[in-house]
């Protein structure tokens, strides 16, 4: 059998590889901590984000693919949102956008992290994994067959998701923002593996 | 089998923990992940078989105390110490060109960015000067006191896999797979590290040091 597509990051060393493009208005720091990753923060300003992504260069499958990743959200209070996923625009992942993955939107909208899956008409479906979000590294795994949307967290299969499904291509994506100015939030990643099954 | 890497490399549900690995294949050394931090050695990718990365003095007339390390940081961007002092494995394949008189290389991890061992917080190898036999050498952080153990293993100049591994209290040195030596003296760091490659010219002539894989990971 061809090889298909495979893709992996373990966020070691001194700087981010030249391979991801970012957002400007973030900042993103290789730790100086054991098991830290790299850091993404996202600026102080009414809806802006720090993201990771690879320009548009979509060379995943998002009917037949998988990411593996181990990261965690930094801060959880105000409106600060975390996503990490397959999308298909690098745009924050999160809206109008094809796209499986997980996404946080903060304890005023929900204190759990949510499986999420979008369609190319912009319609998004979150539902609740049952865990509460917190500050600790975790594994989180997806994948997207083509009928419905599989998330695991630890291990664990926690949502499958049948509605507004992903059809296209897409793209490794991580992502950390907030709705309100006046603050920021950051997320950290120290693993991500995406490929085509 | 799994296509997944991350299922092969950790149990299922893991956690996984902080991972680097390098192959050192390419034009460069991806100085993106790695950092030319201190000293004055070249370092370029080799152009023969199986070469990797080669540490070398950069022009021909090689000078006396001149020395180099390639780590995860740079003068700019600071140290950056994802590994664990004390849980920890790390994986090299290096070949050693040279003889005793010439100088000496040294690779594992280390706290600091800098040329100083003593005092620096070491687990890694020596190859060299430091003994006539493949040795473990490691240093502790507060009294700048250095272990060297020797292996039975004579220092030559072909490649060997070497593994250092740290559990607690006991750090070994793996060479082609077999445990070698066991660091006996209890100097060993005790803050957070970074893989590093080092060489030192003892002399005017030249001494060289090949890695063509580096893998580190917290335990």
């Amino acid at each position: 059998m061809a090889y298909k597509q495979h893709f992996i990051e373990w966020f070691s060393g001194k700087s981010l590889p030249s391979y991801w493009d970012t957002e400007v208005s973030g900042t993103y720091t290789m730790m100086d901590e054991v098991d830290g990753g790299l850091k993404v923060t996202c600026a102080n300003s009414g809806n802006a984000n720090g993201r990771i992504h690879f320009g548009d260069k979509r060379q995943f499958d998002l009917t037949s693919s998988k990411f593996n990743s181990v990261a965690k959200k930094v801060d959880l209070d105000g409106s600060r949102t975390f996503y990490i996923g397959l999308s298909h625009h690098n745009v924050i992942g999160v809206d109008a956008n094809e796209n499986y993955g997980f996404h946080y939107h903060a304890p005023n909208v929900s204190v759990y992290l949510n499986a999420r899956s979008g369609n190319v008409a912009g319609s998004t479906t979150n539902t609740s994994t049952g865990i509460t979000m917190d500050t600790n590294f975790h594994a989180l795994s997806a994948e997207s067959t083509g009928t419905n949307t599989l998330h695991y967290v630890d291990g664990v299969l926690k949502v499958t998701n049948t509605a507004t499904l992903p059809t296209g291509n897409g793209q490794p994506s991580f992502v950390t923002g907030q709705n309100n100015s006046g603050q920021t939030g950051s997320a950290q990643v120290r693993f991500y593996e995406a490929y085509n099954t | 089998m799994t296509k997944s890497i991350y299922d092969q490399l950790n149990a299922y549900g893991t956690v996984a923990k902080q991972r680097l690995v390098e192959t050192f294949s390419g034009d460069d050394v991806d100085y993106n992940r790695w950092g030319a931090s201190a000293g004055d050695f070249g370092f370029s990718m080799a152009d023969e078989i199986d070469g990797g990365v080669l540490l070398k003095w950069y022009n021909s007339s090689p000078v006396a105390g001149k020395e180099g390390i390639l780590c995860t940081s740079d003068g700019s961007s600071g140290n950056k110490r994802q590994f664990s002092p004390t849980n920890f494995v790390w994986i090299a394949n290096c070949k050693w060109t040279g003889t005793r008189t010439q100088g000496v290389s040294r690779f594992g991890i280390k706290r600091d960015k800098g040329l100083g061992f003593n005092g620096g917080g070491v687990a890694g190898a020596t190859l060299g000067s430091d003994n006539a036999k493949i040795s473990a050498y490691t240093t502790n952080e507060t009294g700048g006191q250095i272990s060297v153990v020797a292996s039975t293993i004579d220092v030559d100049n072909v490649y060997h896999n070497y593994k250092g591994a740290r559990s607690g209290s006991a750090y070994t040195l793996l060479i082609d797979g077999v445990t070698s030596v066991t660091e006996t003296n209890g100097y060993l760091p005790i803050n957070a590290s970074q893989p590093f490659l080092y060489c030192y010219n003892n002399d005017t002539t030249h001494h060289s040091l090949n890695c063509n894989y580096f893998e580190v990971y917290n335990t």
